[in-house]
């Protein structure tokens, strides 16, 4: 697959991948274009990628983490899913306002960031190898990670989104 | 064949199991009631982290997608929009200089009385003035001591 085909085909859910991170557009453009170059140039070495789309998820990943791992966020991330005063208030005004691509973006934020990526990521298809190398953790700890996960993003939302869990 | 972690029963539903594995757990799964739950509960959970981050994925459906900028174009327009916050500073601060409104010395005009007495003083020694028209008074008893002094003028 060429460059183009892969940056047409990619962009997009990167980007979307970038906003579900760090929530700005901008930043998101920024870090979507430097990861597209970084795989321009490795394309350039004449170096074989195997699965560009992980590659790319991969690169996209380090480069936010790099970037910003030093900012707070706008919100605070919940320590202790068991204390309701840790979960910010307006959370439940926005369900019942509707803004569910707000709510779905708050409720990411109040998640632990492995716990995050690796929803974000299997919401998006990729196996468990796939997911394995991107988050640079061992193939054998995904499942357990990923059931952690689901774990605490069913409990926050049977804490504070009850009605949107009891759809399920 | 045991039953099924959740872990596992997770594994077994992304697919992530040799083919005969999973038949396996699959047989088991229908026979055993604790996995079937367990099974059911995880494909409830797939379904609802689908539900929650869907709609996400529909949003960006008409994001257009901008032309590549290759590296060497890339960098000059970065290095462009580092340089525009010290660009607008240096405007800013020039423009103040040079449209800065020069300062013109504010005097409050003097009242005439005022100027009259300045006139009246001027070029007197007003010490001696004051011992002049100054009347010293001074209060003593039958034995001499002074019970008070008073200075006008």
């Amino acid at each position: 697959m060429s460059f183009d085909e892969v940056y047409k085909k990619h962009y997009r859910e990167l980007i979307r991948f970038s906003k579900q991170l760090n929530h700005s557009t901008d930043r998101s453009e920024d870090l979507v274009q430097e990861t597209f170059i970084k795989f321009y140039l490795e394309l350039g070495k004449n170096n074989s990628i195997q699965n560009p789309r992980a590659w790319l998820y991969k690169v996209l990943l380090n480069s936010f983490k790099t970037q910003f791992a030093g900012e707070k966020k706008e919100l605070q991330i919940m320590e202790t899913l068991d204390d309701h005063n840790d979960m910010p208030h307006d959370l439940q005004i926005d369900f019942f306002n509707g803004e569910k691509q707000a709510i779905v973006l708050k409720v990411l934020d109040t998640l632990p960031d492995n716990v995050r990526e690796i929803l974000v990521l299997y919401n998006n298809g990729f196996s468990y190898a796939e997911m394995a190398e991107i988050m640079e953790i061992s193939p054998s700890s995904v499942g357990k990670t990923l059931v952690r996960a689901i774990e605490k993003l069913k409990e926050i939302l049977k804490l504070h989104y009850h009605e949107m869990f009891e759809q399920n | 064949m045991k039953c099924l972690s959740r872990t596992e029963i997770q594994e077994f539903i992304d697919k992530e199991f040799e083919p005969s594995l999973m038949t396996e757990i699959s047989d088991h799964i229908e026979k055993c009631k604790n996995c079937s739950s367990l099974y059911k509960q995880a494909n409830d959970d797939k379904a609802l982290i689908n539900r929650l981050l869907e709609d996400d994925k529909s949003v960006d459906k008409d994001l257009p997608i901008p032309e590549f900028i290759p590296p060497v174009l890339y960098e000059k327009k970065k290095n462009i929009f580092r340089l525009i916050p010290f660009v607008v500073a240096a405007s800013i601060i020039g423009f103040i200089f040079l449209f800065k409104p020069a300062r013109i010395p504010v005097s409050e005009p003097i009242p005439e009385a005022e100027m009259l007495m300045y006139e009246f003083y001027d070029g007197q020694d007003l010490n001696k003035m004051w011992h002049e028209k100054s009347q010293i008074l001074i209060l003593q008893d039958e034995q001499g001591n002074v019970i008070q002094s008073i200075i006008t003028n």
